[in-house]
Protein backbone atom coordinates (compact mmCIF):
# COMPACT_ATOMS: atom_id res chain seq x y z
CA UNK A 1 0.00 0.00 0.00
CA UNK A 2 1.41 3.39 -0.86
CA UNK A 3 2.23 5.85 1.97
CA UNK A 4 -0.58 8.26 1.10
CA UNK A 5 -3.21 5.53 1.21
CA UNK A 6 -1.74 4.24 4.49
CA UNK A 7 -1.90 7.77 5.94
CA UNK A 8 -5.57 8.17 5.04
CA UNK A 9 -6.34 4.68 6.32
CA UNK A 10 -4.87 5.62 9.70
CA UNK A 11 -7.03 8.72 9.80
CA UNK A 12 -10.16 6.73 9.03
CA UNK A 13 -11.09 5.78 12.67
CA UNK A 14 -10.74 9.40 13.74
CA UNK A 15 -12.79 10.57 10.80
CA UNK A 16 -15.51 8.02 11.55
CA UNK A 17 -15.51 9.00 15.25
CA UNK A 18 -15.80 12.65 14.32
CA UNK A 19 -18.63 12.02 11.88
CA UNK A 20 -20.49 9.75 14.30
CA UNK A 21 -20.15 12.14 17.22
CA UNK A 22 -20.05 15.39 15.25
CA UNK A 23 -16.81 16.48 16.90
CA UNK A 24 -15.90 20.15 16.85
CA UNK A 25 -12.46 21.53 17.55
CA UNK A 26 -13.61 23.11 20.81
CA UNK A 27 -15.24 19.96 22.16
CA UNK A 28 -14.17 18.04 25.23
CA UNK A 29 -13.78 14.34 24.44
CA UNK A 30 -13.82 11.48 26.94
CA UNK A 31 -11.66 8.75 25.46
CA UNK A 32 -10.40 5.24 26.01
CA UNK A 33 -7.84 3.24 24.09
CA UNK A 34 -9.10 1.99 20.73
CA UNK A 35 -8.53 -1.59 21.95
CA UNK A 36 -10.99 -0.99 24.80
CA UNK A 37 -14.45 -1.87 23.53
CA UNK A 38 -16.28 -1.03 26.75
CA UNK A 39 -19.21 1.36 26.81
CA UNK A 40 -19.75 3.59 29.83
CA UNK A 41 -22.64 5.79 30.87
CA UNK A 42 -21.93 9.27 32.21
CA UNK A 43 -22.71 7.95 35.71
CA UNK A 44 -20.15 5.16 35.31
CA UNK A 45 -17.53 7.66 34.15
CA UNK A 46 -18.38 9.82 37.17
CA UNK A 47 -17.87 6.84 39.49
CA UNK A 48 -14.43 6.22 37.99
CA UNK A 49 -13.33 9.84 38.46
CA UNK A 50 -14.87 10.05 41.94
CA UNK A 51 -12.93 6.91 42.91
CA UNK A 52 -16.10 5.02 43.75
CA UNK A 53 -15.41 2.48 41.03
CA UNK A 54 -11.95 1.21 40.11
CA UNK A 55 -12.77 -1.15 37.24
CA UNK A 56 -14.43 -1.18 33.85
CA UNK A 57 -17.64 -3.22 33.55
CA UNK A 58 -15.62 -6.11 32.07
CA UNK A 59 -13.60 -6.34 35.32
CA UNK A 60 -10.34 -4.77 34.14
CA UNK A 61 -8.82 -2.22 36.50
CA UNK A 62 -9.13 1.26 34.99
CA UNK A 63 -6.21 3.68 34.77
CA UNK A 64 -7.98 7.00 35.22
CA UNK A 65 -6.07 9.94 33.79
CA UNK A 66 -6.77 13.48 34.95
CA UNK A 67 -5.57 16.88 33.78
CA UNK A 68 -3.46 19.30 35.76
CA UNK A 69 -5.33 21.80 37.96
CA UNK A 70 -4.09 24.66 35.81
CA UNK A 71 -5.84 23.34 32.69
CA UNK A 72 -9.14 25.12 32.00
CA UNK A 73 -10.62 21.92 30.57
CA UNK A 74 -10.52 20.36 34.06
CA UNK A 75 -12.84 22.96 35.56
CA UNK A 76 -15.60 22.29 33.00
CA UNK A 77 -15.10 18.54 33.19
CA UNK A 78 -15.62 18.28 36.96
CA UNK A 79 -18.44 20.81 36.96
CA UNK A 80 -20.42 18.81 34.42
CA UNK A 81 -19.45 15.30 35.50
CA UNK A 82 -19.63 15.62 39.31
CA UNK A 83 -21.20 19.06 39.80
CA UNK A 84 -18.10 20.00 41.80
CA UNK A 85 -15.38 22.60 41.67
CA UNK A 86 -11.81 21.33 41.32
CA UNK A 87 -11.25 21.99 45.04
CA UNK A 88 -14.35 19.99 45.97
CA UNK A 89 -13.33 17.13 43.72
CA UNK A 90 -9.81 17.15 45.17
CA UNK A 91 -11.20 17.03 48.72
CA UNK A 92 -13.37 14.03 47.79
CA UNK A 93 -10.41 12.32 46.13
CA UNK A 94 -8.30 13.03 49.23
CA UNK A 95 -10.89 11.22 51.36
CA UNK A 96 -10.58 8.15 49.18
CA UNK A 97 -6.81 8.27 48.80
CA UNK A 98 -6.04 8.84 52.45
CA UNK A 99 -8.58 6.27 53.57
CA UNK A 100 -6.94 3.89 51.10
CA UNK A 101 -10.24 3.13 49.41
CA UNK A 102 -9.06 4.15 45.96
CA UNK A 103 -6.11 5.56 44.10
CA UNK A 104 -6.54 9.09 42.76
CA UNK A 105 -6.43 9.62 39.00
CA UNK A 106 -3.01 9.85 37.39
CA UNK A 107 -2.29 13.47 36.61
CA UNK A 108 -1.11 14.61 33.20
CA UNK A 109 -0.02 18.13 32.39
CA UNK A 110 -1.91 18.65 29.12
CA UNK A 111 -4.37 17.15 26.67
CA UNK A 112 -1.38 16.07 24.61
CA UNK A 113 0.01 14.04 27.49
CA UNK A 114 -3.41 12.54 28.29
CA UNK A 115 -3.75 11.59 24.61
CA UNK A 116 -0.38 9.84 24.67
CA UNK A 117 -1.14 7.96 27.91
CA UNK A 118 -4.56 6.76 26.78
CA UNK A 119 -3.26 5.89 23.33
CA UNK A 120 -0.57 3.66 24.79
CA UNK A 121 -2.52 1.96 27.59
CA UNK A 122 -5.54 -0.27 26.81
CA UNK A 123 -6.88 0.23 30.37
CA UNK A 124 -6.68 4.03 30.41
CA UNK A 125 -9.50 6.56 30.30
CA UNK A 126 -9.05 10.31 29.99
CA UNK A 127 -10.48 13.55 28.64
CA UNK A 128 -8.93 15.88 26.09
CA UNK A 129 -9.55 18.83 23.82
CA UNK A 130 -10.78 17.53 20.46
CA UNK A 131 -7.72 18.50 18.38
CA UNK A 132 -5.62 15.96 20.33
CA UNK A 133 -7.71 12.95 19.27
CA UNK A 134 -5.56 10.11 17.84
CA UNK A 135 -6.40 7.02 15.86
CA UNK A 136 -5.43 4.97 18.93
CA UNK A 137 -8.41 6.43 20.81
CA UNK A 138 -12.07 5.59 20.96
CA UNK A 139 -14.47 8.38 21.93
CA UNK A 140 -16.95 7.57 24.72
CA UNK A 141 -18.56 11.00 24.95
CA UNK A 142 -18.36 14.46 23.44
CA UNK A 143 -19.22 17.59 25.36
CA UNK A 144 -19.37 21.02 23.73
CA UNK A 145 -17.27 23.55 25.67
CA UNK B 1 13.96 28.02 65.20
CA UNK B 2 14.42 24.56 63.74
CA UNK B 3 10.76 23.74 64.33
CA UNK B 4 9.64 27.03 62.78
CA UNK B 5 11.69 26.22 59.69
CA UNK B 6 9.91 22.89 59.49
CA UNK B 7 6.51 24.58 59.53
CA UNK B 8 7.71 26.99 56.87
CA UNK B 9 8.72 24.04 54.71
CA UNK B 10 5.34 22.44 55.33
CA UNK B 11 3.58 25.57 54.15
CA UNK B 12 5.54 25.46 50.89
CA UNK B 13 4.86 21.79 50.18
CA UNK B 14 1.59 22.23 48.27
CA UNK B 15 3.31 24.73 46.01
CA UNK B 16 5.94 22.25 44.94
CA UNK B 17 3.55 20.39 42.68
CA UNK B 18 1.70 17.15 42.63
CA UNK B 19 2.40 13.71 43.90
CA UNK B 20 5.34 11.69 42.66
CA UNK B 21 4.39 8.85 40.33
CA UNK B 22 6.92 6.31 39.08
CA UNK B 23 6.97 2.94 37.36
CA UNK B 24 4.11 3.79 35.02
CA UNK B 25 1.97 4.93 37.92
CA UNK B 26 2.50 1.75 39.97
CA UNK B 27 4.44 3.61 42.66
CA UNK B 28 3.01 6.87 43.94
CA UNK B 29 3.93 9.16 46.81
CA UNK B 30 1.28 11.54 48.10
CA UNK B 31 1.08 13.61 51.22
CA UNK B 32 -0.99 15.93 53.33
CA UNK B 33 -0.49 18.28 56.20
CA UNK B 34 -1.74 21.11 58.34
CA UNK B 35 -0.05 24.20 59.67
CA UNK B 36 -2.33 25.13 62.54
CA UNK B 37 -2.25 27.82 65.21
CA UNK B 38 -4.43 27.41 68.28
CA UNK B 39 -5.08 29.31 71.50
CA UNK B 40 -7.76 29.76 74.09
CA UNK B 41 -9.13 33.13 75.17
CA UNK B 42 -8.32 32.26 78.77
CA UNK B 43 -5.01 33.13 80.40
CA UNK B 44 -5.42 30.09 82.69
CA UNK B 45 -5.86 27.17 80.32
CA UNK B 46 -4.19 26.07 77.12
CA UNK B 47 -5.34 23.81 74.34
CA UNK B 48 -3.78 20.46 73.43
CA UNK B 49 -4.92 17.12 72.08
CA UNK B 50 -5.70 15.11 75.17
CA UNK B 51 -2.77 12.68 74.83
CA UNK B 52 -0.25 15.55 74.48
CA UNK B 53 1.61 17.18 77.39
CA UNK B 54 0.48 20.36 79.07
CA UNK B 55 0.90 23.56 77.00
CA UNK B 56 1.51 27.13 78.11
CA UNK B 57 -1.74 29.11 78.19
CA UNK B 58 -2.05 32.53 76.64
CA UNK B 59 -0.01 32.21 73.44
CA UNK B 60 -0.72 30.94 69.97
CA UNK B 61 0.55 27.36 69.78
CA UNK B 62 1.71 25.81 66.53
CA UNK B 63 2.64 22.41 67.87
CA UNK B 64 -0.69 20.94 68.94
CA UNK B 65 -2.60 20.48 65.67
CA UNK B 66 0.13 20.87 63.02
CA UNK B 67 1.07 17.71 61.20
CA UNK B 68 2.77 16.39 58.08
CA UNK B 69 2.20 13.03 56.39
CA UNK B 70 3.63 11.08 53.48
CA UNK B 71 1.96 8.08 51.91
CA UNK B 72 3.58 5.67 49.49
CA UNK B 73 1.43 3.29 47.46
CA UNK B 74 2.96 0.44 45.47
CA UNK B 75 0.99 -1.77 43.10
CA UNK B 76 3.17 -4.65 41.86
CA UNK B 77 0.12 -6.49 40.52
CA UNK B 78 -3.35 -5.42 39.40
CA UNK B 79 -4.96 -6.96 42.49
CA UNK B 80 -2.13 -6.55 45.02
CA UNK B 81 -0.90 -3.32 46.54
CA UNK B 82 0.98 -2.03 49.54
CA UNK B 83 0.73 1.24 51.46
CA UNK B 84 2.95 2.95 54.01
CA UNK B 85 1.77 6.17 55.64
CA UNK B 86 4.02 8.11 58.02
CA UNK B 87 2.44 10.90 60.06
CA UNK B 88 4.48 13.43 62.04
CA UNK B 89 2.66 15.14 64.93
CA UNK B 90 3.39 16.27 68.45
CA UNK B 91 3.24 13.04 70.41
CA UNK B 92 2.64 12.21 74.08
CA UNK B 93 6.22 13.18 74.92
CA UNK B 94 5.79 16.66 73.42
CA UNK B 95 8.13 16.01 70.48
CA UNK B 96 7.13 16.62 66.86
CA UNK B 97 8.04 13.16 65.63
CA UNK B 98 7.04 10.79 62.83
CA UNK B 99 5.24 7.52 63.41
CA UNK B 100 4.15 4.78 61.04
CA UNK B 101 0.40 5.17 60.91
CA UNK B 102 -0.19 2.54 58.21
CA UNK B 103 1.96 -0.24 56.76
CA UNK B 104 -0.09 -2.92 55.07
CA UNK B 105 -0.68 -5.00 51.99
CA UNK B 106 -4.10 -5.50 50.46
CA UNK B 107 -5.33 -8.02 47.97
CA UNK B 108 -8.52 -7.94 45.92
CA UNK B 109 -9.65 -11.54 46.19
CA UNK B 110 -12.59 -10.68 43.94
CA UNK B 111 -13.77 -7.31 42.62
CA UNK B 112 -16.08 -7.15 45.68
CA UNK B 113 -13.84 -8.57 48.42
CA UNK B 114 -10.61 -6.98 49.63
CA UNK B 115 -8.31 -8.44 52.29
CA UNK B 116 -5.72 -6.31 54.14
CA UNK B 117 -3.00 -7.21 56.63
CA UNK B 118 -0.49 -5.16 58.56
CA UNK B 119 -0.75 -1.88 60.41
CA UNK B 120 -4.26 -0.74 59.51
CA UNK B 121 -6.58 2.14 60.26
CA UNK B 122 -9.28 1.54 62.87
CA UNK B 123 -12.53 2.49 61.10
CA UNK B 124 -14.66 3.33 64.13
CA UNK B 125 -16.08 6.72 63.12
CA UNK B 126 -17.26 8.27 59.86
CA UNK B 127 -14.08 10.33 59.53
CA UNK B 128 -11.67 7.79 61.08
CA UNK B 129 -10.35 6.77 57.70
CA UNK B 130 -9.03 10.25 56.86
CA UNK B 131 -9.06 11.95 60.27
CA UNK B 132 -5.55 13.38 59.87
CA UNK B 133 -6.05 14.53 56.25
CA UNK B 134 -7.95 17.64 57.29
CA UNK B 135 -7.98 19.02 53.75
CA UNK B 136 -10.61 16.34 53.07
CA UNK B 137 -13.25 17.96 55.32
CA UNK B 138 -14.52 21.43 56.16
CA UNK B 139 -13.86 21.68 59.90
CA UNK B 140 -10.47 22.39 61.46
CA UNK B 141 -10.29 18.96 63.11
CA UNK B 142 -12.44 15.92 63.82
CA UNK B 143 -14.75 16.13 66.84
CA UNK B 144 -12.76 15.76 70.03
CA UNK B 145 -15.91 14.87 71.92
CA UNK B 146 -16.66 11.96 69.60
CA UNK B 147 -13.11 10.65 69.31
CA UNK B 148 -12.69 10.73 73.11
CA UNK B 149 -14.93 7.66 73.19
CA UNK B 150 -12.48 5.65 71.06
CA UNK B 151 -9.21 7.51 70.48
CA UNK B 152 -7.32 4.72 68.69
CA UNK B 153 -6.63 5.49 65.03
CA UNK B 154 -4.84 2.27 64.03
CA UNK B 155 -4.11 -1.32 64.97
CA UNK B 156 -1.91 -4.21 63.90
CA UNK B 157 -4.05 -6.92 62.39
CA UNK B 158 -6.30 -7.99 59.54
CA UNK B 159 -9.38 -6.67 57.79
CA UNK B 160 -11.80 -7.87 55.14
CA UNK B 161 -13.99 -5.44 53.22
CA UNK B 162 -16.84 -6.51 50.99
CA UNK B 163 -18.65 -3.98 48.81
CA UNK B 164 -21.33 -4.14 46.14
CA UNK B 165 -23.95 -1.95 44.51
CA UNK B 166 -27.33 -2.03 46.19
CA UNK B 167 -30.46 0.11 45.73
CA UNK B 168 -28.67 2.79 43.74
CA UNK B 169 -25.79 3.07 46.19
CA UNK B 170 -22.72 1.26 47.42
CA UNK B 171 -23.09 -1.14 50.34
CA UNK B 172 -19.90 -1.91 52.27
CA UNK B 173 -19.25 -4.30 55.15
CA UNK B 174 -15.89 -4.45 56.88
CA UNK B 175 -14.66 -6.81 59.58
CA UNK B 176 -11.38 -6.16 61.34
CA UNK B 177 -9.29 -7.38 64.25
CA UNK B 178 -5.89 -6.95 65.84
CA UNK B 179 -4.03 -5.40 68.75
CA UNK B 180 -2.78 -1.93 69.75
CA UNK B 181 -1.45 0.19 72.58
CA UNK B 182 -1.86 3.90 73.21
CA UNK B 183 0.21 6.30 75.33
CA UNK B 184 -1.01 9.44 77.08
CA UNK B 185 1.27 12.15 78.44
CA UNK B 186 1.70 12.65 82.16
CA UNK B 187 -1.02 14.56 83.98
CA UNK B 188 -0.48 17.50 86.32
CA UNK B 189 1.22 15.17 88.78
CA UNK B 190 3.50 13.76 86.08
CA UNK B 191 1.65 10.46 85.98
CA UNK B 192 1.64 9.03 82.44
CA UNK B 193 -0.83 6.41 81.30
CA UNK B 194 -0.91 3.74 78.65
CA UNK B 195 -3.68 1.50 77.34
CA UNK B 196 -3.12 -1.92 75.78
CA UNK B 197 -5.39 -4.45 74.16
CA UNK B 198 -4.37 -7.64 72.37
CA UNK B 199 -7.92 -8.43 71.26
CA UNK B 200 -9.41 -5.65 69.20
CA UNK B 201 -12.21 -6.45 66.78
CA UNK B 202 -14.90 -4.55 64.98
CA UNK B 203 -17.43 -4.37 62.21
CA UNK B 204 -18.59 -1.51 60.01
CA UNK B 205 -21.59 -1.37 57.71
CA UNK B 206 -22.21 1.56 55.39
CA UNK B 207 -24.37 2.50 52.44
CA UNK B 208 -23.60 5.49 50.29
CA UNK B 209 -25.02 7.19 47.24
CA UNK B 210 -24.26 10.72 45.96
CA UNK B 211 -26.77 12.25 48.40
CA UNK B 212 -26.57 10.05 51.48
CA UNK B 213 -24.12 8.14 53.64
CA UNK B 214 -25.50 5.90 56.37
CA UNK B 215 -23.04 4.16 58.65
CA UNK B 216 -22.88 2.06 61.79
CA UNK B 217 -19.96 0.43 63.60
CA UNK B 218 -19.16 -1.72 66.59
CA UNK B 219 -15.66 -1.90 68.07
CA UNK B 220 -14.66 -4.19 70.88
CA UNK B 221 -11.48 -4.19 72.95
CA UNK B 222 -10.84 -7.18 75.22
CA UNK B 223 -7.94 -7.82 77.59
CA UNK B 224 -7.61 -4.05 78.09
CA UNK B 225 -4.89 -3.30 80.62
CA UNK B 226 -3.76 0.08 81.85
CA UNK B 227 -0.08 0.81 82.34
CA UNK B 228 2.28 3.70 82.98
CA UNK B 229 3.24 5.24 86.30
CA UNK B 230 -0.17 6.95 86.39
CA UNK B 231 -1.84 3.64 87.04
CA UNK B 232 1.07 1.96 88.85
CA UNK B 233 0.53 4.58 91.58
CA UNK B 234 -2.90 3.10 92.17
CA UNK B 235 -1.67 -0.41 93.05
CA UNK B 236 -2.52 0.03 96.72
CA UNK B 237 -6.16 0.89 96.12
CA UNK B 238 -7.75 -2.56 95.47
CA UNK B 239 -6.65 -4.14 98.78
CA UNK B 240 -7.78 -1.02 100.65
CA UNK B 241 -11.13 -1.02 98.85
CA UNK B 242 -11.69 -4.69 99.66
CA UNK B 243 -10.97 -3.97 103.33
CA UNK B 244 -13.41 -1.06 103.17
CA UNK B 245 -16.05 -3.29 101.58
CA UNK B 246 -15.80 -5.63 104.57
CA UNK B 247 -16.51 -2.63 106.80
CA UNK B 248 -19.64 -1.66 104.89
CA UNK B 249 -18.48 0.54 102.01
CA UNK B 250 -21.12 0.26 99.31
CA UNK B 251 -19.59 -0.19 95.86
CA UNK B 252 -16.00 -0.56 97.11
CA UNK B 253 -15.85 -4.23 96.17
CA UNK B 254 -17.10 -3.44 92.65
CA UNK B 255 -14.50 -0.70 92.18
CA UNK B 256 -11.76 -2.98 93.53
CA UNK B 257 -12.73 -5.53 90.87
CA UNK B 258 -12.63 -2.79 88.21
CA UNK B 259 -9.12 -1.75 89.31
CA UNK B 260 -7.94 -5.38 89.28
CA UNK B 261 -9.36 -5.93 85.80
CA UNK B 262 -7.88 -2.71 84.49
CA UNK B 263 -4.42 -3.39 85.90
CA UNK B 264 -4.03 -7.17 85.67
CA UNK B 265 -6.66 -9.51 84.28
CA UNK B 266 -7.93 -7.30 81.48
CA UNK B 267 -11.14 -5.33 81.08
CA UNK B 268 -13.56 -4.99 78.18
CA UNK B 269 -14.36 -1.79 76.32
CA UNK B 270 -17.02 -1.77 73.60
CA UNK B 271 -18.08 1.14 71.39
CA UNK B 272 -21.11 1.45 69.10
CA UNK B 273 -21.60 4.29 66.63
CA UNK B 274 -24.25 5.37 64.20
CA UNK B 275 -23.89 8.19 61.71
CA UNK B 276 -25.44 9.80 58.65
CA UNK B 277 -24.49 12.44 56.12
CA UNK B 278 -26.89 14.11 53.73
CA UNK B 279 -26.08 16.43 50.83
CA UNK B 280 -28.82 18.76 49.68
CA UNK B 281 -27.44 20.90 46.89
CA UNK B 282 -24.85 23.19 48.47
CA UNK B 283 -25.81 22.10 51.99
CA UNK B 284 -24.25 19.17 53.87
CA UNK B 285 -25.51 17.88 57.20
CA UNK B 286 -23.43 15.34 59.13
CA UNK B 287 -24.34 13.68 62.41
CA UNK B 288 -22.84 10.90 64.48
CA UNK B 289 -23.52 9.33 67.84
CA UNK B 290 -21.17 7.09 69.84
CA UNK B 291 -21.54 5.26 73.13
CA UNK B 292 -19.34 2.86 75.06
CA UNK B 293 -19.78 0.22 77.75
CA UNK B 294 -16.90 -0.93 79.91
CA UNK B 295 -16.05 -2.75 83.11
CA UNK B 296 -12.75 -0.84 83.48
CA UNK B 297 -12.27 2.05 85.90
CA UNK B 298 -13.10 4.81 83.47
CA UNK B 299 -16.62 5.93 82.96
CA UNK B 300 -19.20 5.13 80.35
CA UNK B 301 -19.52 7.81 77.71
CA UNK B 302 -22.05 9.06 75.17
CA UNK B 303 -20.91 11.56 72.56
CA UNK B 304 -22.59 13.21 69.61
CA UNK B 305 -21.68 15.60 66.84
CA UNK B 306 -23.84 17.55 64.39
CA UNK B 307 -22.29 19.70 61.65
CA UNK B 308 -24.02 21.86 59.04
CA UNK B 309 -22.04 23.19 56.07
CA UNK B 310 -22.99 25.46 53.17
CA UNK B 311 -20.77 25.94 50.11
CA UNK B 312 -20.54 29.34 48.41
CA UNK B 313 -18.10 28.65 45.55
CA UNK B 314 -14.71 28.48 47.29
CA UNK B 315 -16.07 29.29 50.76
CA UNK B 316 -17.64 26.82 53.18
CA UNK B 317 -18.97 28.31 56.42
CA UNK B 318 -20.11 25.76 58.98
CA UNK B 319 -21.69 25.36 62.40
CA UNK B 320 -21.30 22.38 64.70
CA UNK B 321 -22.60 21.18 68.03
CA UNK B 322 -20.89 18.42 69.99
CA UNK B 323 -21.61 16.84 73.33
CA UNK B 324 -19.80 14.44 75.64
CA UNK B 325 -21.43 12.90 78.68
CA UNK B 326 -19.40 10.78 81.09
CA UNK B 327 -21.33 8.78 83.64
CA UNK B 328 -18.38 7.56 85.71
CA UNK B 329 -18.93 10.05 88.49
CA UNK B 330 -22.41 8.74 89.19
CA UNK B 331 -20.81 5.68 90.75
CA UNK B 332 -18.03 7.71 92.32
CA UNK B 333 -19.70 8.42 95.64
CA UNK B 334 -18.28 5.66 97.80
CA UNK B 335 -19.05 6.18 101.47
CA UNK B 336 -16.11 6.71 103.80
CA UNK B 337 -15.70 3.93 106.38
CA UNK B 338 -13.01 2.61 108.70
CA UNK B 339 -9.80 4.21 109.93
CA UNK B 340 -8.29 7.35 108.40
CA UNK B 341 -5.94 5.45 106.05
CA UNK B 342 -8.84 3.50 104.61
CA UNK B 343 -10.94 6.61 104.27
CA UNK B 344 -8.03 8.20 102.41
CA UNK B 345 -8.00 5.35 99.90
CA UNK B 346 -11.76 5.61 99.40
CA UNK B 347 -11.53 9.38 98.96
CA UNK B 348 -8.72 8.88 96.43
CA UNK B 349 -10.95 6.46 94.49
CA UNK B 350 -13.82 8.96 94.53
CA UNK B 351 -11.44 11.63 93.20
CA UNK B 352 -10.29 9.36 90.37
CA UNK B 353 -13.82 8.44 89.35
CA UNK B 354 -15.04 12.04 89.62
CA UNK B 355 -11.91 13.45 88.00
CA UNK B 356 -12.66 11.62 84.77
CA UNK B 357 -15.82 13.65 84.31
CA UNK B 358 -14.99 16.00 81.45
CA UNK B 359 -18.62 16.10 80.27
CA UNK B 360 -19.04 19.11 78.04
CA UNK B 361 -20.85 20.83 75.21
CA UNK B 362 -18.90 22.27 72.28
CA UNK B 363 -20.33 24.83 69.85
CA UNK B 364 -18.20 25.79 66.86
CA UNK B 365 -18.50 28.26 64.00
CA UNK B 366 -15.92 28.35 61.26
CA UNK B 367 -15.16 28.82 57.61
CA UNK B 368 -13.07 27.02 55.00
CA UNK B 369 -11.64 28.90 52.03
CA UNK B 370 -10.25 26.92 49.10
CA UNK B 371 -7.65 29.53 48.36
CA UNK B 372 -6.01 27.43 45.64
CA UNK B 373 -6.26 23.85 44.41
CA UNK B 374 -4.87 21.60 47.14
CA UNK B 375 -4.77 24.31 49.83
CA UNK B 376 -7.58 25.29 52.19
CA UNK B 377 -7.41 28.00 54.83
CA UNK B 378 -9.68 27.59 57.84
CA UNK B 379 -10.70 29.67 60.83
CA UNK B 380 -12.82 28.46 63.74
CA UNK B 381 -14.12 29.62 67.09
CA UNK B 382 -15.21 26.84 69.44
CA UNK B 383 -17.01 27.49 72.71
CA UNK B 384 -16.51 24.76 75.32
CA UNK B 385 -18.83 24.51 78.28
CA UNK B 386 -17.84 21.98 80.97
CA UNK B 387 -20.09 20.37 83.52
CA UNK B 388 -17.42 19.77 86.17
CA UNK B 389 -14.52 21.74 87.63
CA UNK B 390 -12.22 18.96 86.37
CA UNK B 391 -12.15 20.46 82.90
CA UNK B 392 -8.49 19.70 82.28
CA UNK B 393 -8.47 16.02 83.22
CA UNK B 394 -8.97 12.84 81.26
CA UNK B 395 -9.94 13.37 77.64
CA UNK B 396 -10.33 17.13 77.93
CA UNK B 397 -8.54 19.22 75.29
CA UNK B 398 -7.67 21.85 77.91
CA UNK B 399 -4.76 22.00 80.33
CA UNK B 400 -4.19 24.35 83.21
CA UNK B 401 -1.05 26.19 84.24
CA UNK B 402 -1.80 25.36 87.84
CA UNK B 403 -4.19 22.95 89.52
CA UNK B 404 -7.18 22.49 87.25
CA UNK B 405 -9.61 22.29 90.14
CA UNK B 406 -10.64 25.74 91.25
CA UNK B 407 -8.79 27.58 88.50
CA UNK B 408 -10.59 30.51 86.86
CA UNK B 409 -13.03 31.02 85.28
CA UNK B 410 -15.63 29.68 87.64
CA UNK B 411 -18.29 29.26 84.97
CA UNK B 412 -16.18 26.52 83.29
CA UNK B 413 -16.62 28.07 79.83
CA UNK B 414 -13.77 28.61 77.36
CA UNK B 415 -13.26 29.72 73.79
CA UNK B 416 -10.80 27.96 71.53
CA UNK B 417 -9.51 29.76 68.41
CA UNK B 418 -7.97 27.88 65.50
CA UNK B 419 -6.36 29.09 62.27
CA UNK B 420 -5.02 26.51 59.86
CA UNK B 421 -3.74 25.87 56.37
CA UNK B 422 -4.53 22.32 55.27
CA UNK B 423 -3.03 20.90 52.11
CA UNK B 424 -2.52 17.79 50.01
CA UNK B 425 0.16 17.08 47.48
Amino acid sequence: MNPIARFFLRLLPIALSCVALQVHASDLLIIVNSANLTTLSEAQIADLYAGKEARFPDGRRAVVVDQNDRQEIKRGFYQRLLDMSIAQARAEQAKLLFSNRAAPPREAFSSKEVAALVGSNPNAIGYIDAPFLLNTHRVLARWPQ
Amino acid sequence: MRVRSLWGMMALLPLTGSAVELLDGNLAIHGFGSVAATRTTSSHVGYRQFFQPKVQPGDWAFNTDSLLALQMDVRPHEDLSGTVQVVATTDHTGRFSPRVEWAFVKYDLTPELRLSAGRLLSPTFMQSEYRFARYAFATTRVSQQLYAVYPLSKHNGLSARWARQLAGGSLGIELWGGRESFDVAGDENGLARSYNSDKLAGAVISWENPAWLLRGSYSSARNVTLGGNGYAALEALPPALRAAAALGCNGCSKEADAFERSRRTGATYNVATIGARGRFGEWTLTSELAANETNAIFGEMVASQLTLERRFNDWVPYLSVGTLRIHGNERGTLNLVGPAALQGAIARTNTILDGNDTSRNAYAAGVRWDVMPSVALKAEVEHLSFKSDRYCNGTSPLTSSANCLGDAPRDKRFNLLTLSADFVF
